[in-house]
C-alpha cells in the first residue's frame, strides 16, 4: 500500500506504516541558511563553515552512516546521505516504507553555546530553512522549532513565532544544559509549548561541550566510547530535576521524548525515586504522587539505538516502562554507525510493533502530523 | 583487596557538579542523582580497560542502587562491535568485564509494585554473582533485611546475604582479627 499524502487534507492514520520521530537531515552548505538571518550576522554564518558553535573533543570512530543510503558526491566520492530532501525521500523514506519523519537537524549544542544571541540567531535562521527546503516542499516531512534554553525569552518568542505552523510538530532543544531543565528559569519554555500544544524533544550530543558542565557526574569521559555510554545519564539527571521542580504539576499536558538514550535505566530511575519521594517528599511538597507516575505520563522514548539484549530480556522492560505509550521508532537517520534502525526493532513484541511505528506517535503529536 | 566506591558527597569541595547537567536543587533531587555517579565509574572503568589490565581487582559499588546495571551492559555492549577501534584494548564485551569484576550492594534496593520486574533486572546482571547485601544502618533509607527481600527466592537470597560476599572479600572475611 502507497500512502497518498497531500498538503490539502487530513491524513488517514490507517494509511500510515512508519513514522520516524528522529531523522537527521544536515545543512550541507551553511550559505543556504545564511540568508535568514539578519543581514549583519550572514557573515558569521559563512564564514569558517558555519557559525560559532560549543564543540567538544567526542567523535566516533566507526565508518559515517554505516549501512545507509549514499549519494555522489563531489569527485566520485559517496556525499552526506541527508542534504537532499528530495533524495532522502526516495532513497530512504520511500525505499523503507517510512510516511512520516520528523526532521531534527544537526545542532545539539546550540543551547549551550555561551553568545545566546547567535544561538538564538541560528535558531531562527535554521528553523525559517528547515520550513522553506523540506517541510513546505514535502508533506513527508515535519520540523522541529529548534530553540536553546540559555536564553529562556528568546527561546519562548521563537515558540510563539512558530508555534502555530501547521509544518512544525515540536520544540527541540538539546539536552546538554547548563543546569538541570527542570529549574524556573527554564518555565516559561514549557508553559510556550504547552500553549501550542507542542511536545519538548530533548537530544544529547552537547554535552560536556561550551557552557555545559562536564559531562558526567564525575568529570570528562575520555572516550567517545564513554562519553555516548554515560549520557543517558544527563536524561536521567533532566528527568529528576523536572519532576522535581514540579513542572508537571505546573504544566499537566507537557510532553518530553528523550532521543537517542535507550530505555534499560529507566525502570531504576523511576524506582529509586519513587523510594526517595515516601521518605524525602516534605521538602517538595509539590510533588504530589509517586515521580514514576509523573515519569510513566509524561516522558517518551525513541527505539535508536536500544540496548544490546535478548529478545526475552527487552520484552520485560518494556514492559515495565509501558512501551505500549511510552516508545517511538526513531531512525536516527542518516546515522546508522550502530546499526539498521528497522533492524533494531526486530525483536519487539508483535503486540506493540504499531504502538511503536505509528500510534504513540500519532498520540505524541497529534493532528498535527495528519495536517 | 577489593576496591569499594561510596556515594554521598558528590558535588562538595574539589568534586564536578553531581549531575552531567549541573547542580541539582533539592536533597531529593540531589540522593536520586547518586546513581549517576556510580554509573559514570562503572562506565569509565569498563571503558579504560581497567579490568583487562587488572584482571582480578573486584570493584564494590556501595549505596548508588543496584538495577542500572542492566543500562550500562547494554548500552556499552551495542556501542562495542561498531565502536571498538576506540577502545582496541578490550577484548570482551564491556557486560562481560562488568560480570566478572563487579559487585553492587543493595541498599537502597530499588522497590518496584511488581517485584517480578525487580527480580528480571537481577536476573540480568547476575545478580546471583554480583549483588551483596548492605543495610546502610543507621541511616534514614535504611533496608530492614528481615523485610525487603521477602520475595527473593531463597538461593538468591543466599548468594546476596553471604555467598558473594565471601566471593569478593574471600578468607579475610573468615580470619581472625587479632
Amino acid at each position: 500500500m502507497t500512502a497518498t499524502v497531500t498538503d490539502r487534507e487530513l491524513l488517514d492514520p490507517a494509511i500510515l506504516r512508519v513514522i520516524d520521530v528522529d531523522l537527521h537531515n544536515a545543512i550541507p552548505d551553511w550559505s543556504q541558511v545564511a540568508p535568514y538571518a539578519p543581514a549583519g550576522l550572514r557573515h558569521r554564518m559563512t564564514r569558517q563553515g558555519g557559525p560559532p558553535m560549543a564543540r567538544h573533543g567526542f567523535k566516533q570512530v566507526a565508518p559515517p552512516y554505516g549501512d545507509a543510503p549514499r549519494p555522489m558526491g563531489a569527485h566520485g566520492q559517496p556525499g552526506n546521505p541527508a542534504a537532499d530532501p528530495a533524495w532522502v525521500k526516495e532513497q530512504y523514506l520511500d525505499a523503507r516504507g517510512v510516511d512520516l519523519a520528523i526532521l531534527t537537524g544537526a545542532i545539539t549544542s546550540l543551547g549551550v553555546q555561551p553568545n545566546a544571541d547567535m544561538a538564538a540567531t541560528v535558531a531562527r535562521a535554521v528553523n525559517d530553512w528547515t520550513l522553506d527546503r523540506w517541510v513546505r516542499p514535502y508533506s513527508c516531512f515535519k520540523g522541529s522549532i529548534l530553540v536553546g534554553q540559555q536564553d529562556p525569552a528568546q527561546a519562548v518568542a521563537e515558540i510563539d513565532r512558530l508555534g502555530a505552523d501547521p509544518g512544525m510538530v515540536q520544540v527541540l532543544m538539546g539536552s546538554a544544559s547548563e543546569t538541570p531543565l527542570g529549574r524556573r528559569q527554564y518555565h516559561p519554555i514549557y508553559e510556550a509549548c504547552v500553549r501550542h500544544g507542542l511536545p519538548l524533544a530533548l537530544h544529547l550530543g552537547g554535552e560536556g561541550a561550551g557552557m555545559s558542565p562536564p559531562s558526567t557526574a564525575v568529570g570528562h569521559p575520555t572516550t567517545h566510547f564513554e562519553w555516548y555510554g554515560s549520557l543517558p545519564q544527563v536524561y536521567m539527571a533532566h528527568i529528576m530535576s523536572l519532576v522535581t521542580e514540579g513542572v508537571f504539576e505546573k504544566y499537566p499536558t507537557l510532553k518530553v521524548i528523550l532521543y537517542e538514550g535507550g530505555i534499560f535505566w529507566v525502570p531504576q530511575t523511576m524506582w529509586r525515586f519513587d523510594k526517595n519521594w515516601k521518605a524525602q517528599r516534605s521538602e517538595t511538597p509539590w510533588v504530589k504522587q509517586l515521580p514514576s507516575k509523573y515519569i510513566l505520563q509524561h516522558f517518551r522514548y525513541a527505539t535508536y539505538p536500544l540496548e544490546a539484549s535478548t529478545k526475552e530480556q527487552l520484552a520485560q522492560v518494556l514492559e515495565m516502562i509501558d512501551a505500549e505509550h511510552t516508545l517511538l521508532f526513531s531512525s536516527n537517520y542518516p546515522h546508522w554507525e550502530l546499526g539498521d534502525p528497522l533492524a533494531m526493532i526486530a525483536d519487539l513484541p508483535e503486540q506493540l510493533r504499531r504502538r511503536v511505528l505509528v500510534e504513540n506517535a500519532l498520540d505524541l503529536y497529534g493532528e498535527r502530523l495528519l495536517r | 583487596m577489593p576496591v569499594a566506591i561510596h556515594v554521598g558527597s558528590e558535588g562538595t569541595g574539589v568534586a564536578n557538579p553531581p549531575t552531567g547537567v549541573g547542580y541539582p536543587t533539592t536533597y531529593l533531587e540531589f540522593h536520586t542523582d547518586h546513581a549517576q555517579t556510580m554509573m559514570a565509574h562503572c562506565v569509565s572503568l569498563l571503558s579504560e580497560g581497567t579490568f583487562e589490565e587488572f584482571p582480578t581487582l573486584k570493584f564494590a559499588f556501595i549505596e548508588g542502587g543496584v538495577t542500572w546495571a542492566p543500562y550500562v551492559m547494554g548500552r556499552l555492549d551495542r556501542l562495542y562491535p561498531a565502536l571498538k577501534a576506540e577502545v582496541p584494548y578490550l577484548t570482551k564485551l564491556p557486560s562481560e568485564y562488568l560480570l566478572s569484576n563487579c559487585y553492587f550492594s543493595t541498599q537502597p534496593i530499588e522497590e518496584p509494585d511488581n517485584h517480578q520486574h525487580l527480580l528480571q533486572l537481577l536476573a540480568m546482571m547476575h545478580a546471583e554473582k554480583t549483588v551483596v547485601f548492605a543495610s546502610d544502618y543507621p541511616h534514614w533509607d535504611f533496608d530492614n533485611p528481615l523485610m525487603a527481600f521477602n520475595f527473593f527466592p531463597a538461593d538468591l537470597k543466599r548468594r546476596i546475604f553471604v555467598e558473594n560476599a565471601l566471593d569478593l572479600y574471600g578468607s579475610r572475611l573468615l580470619t581472625p582479627n587479632a
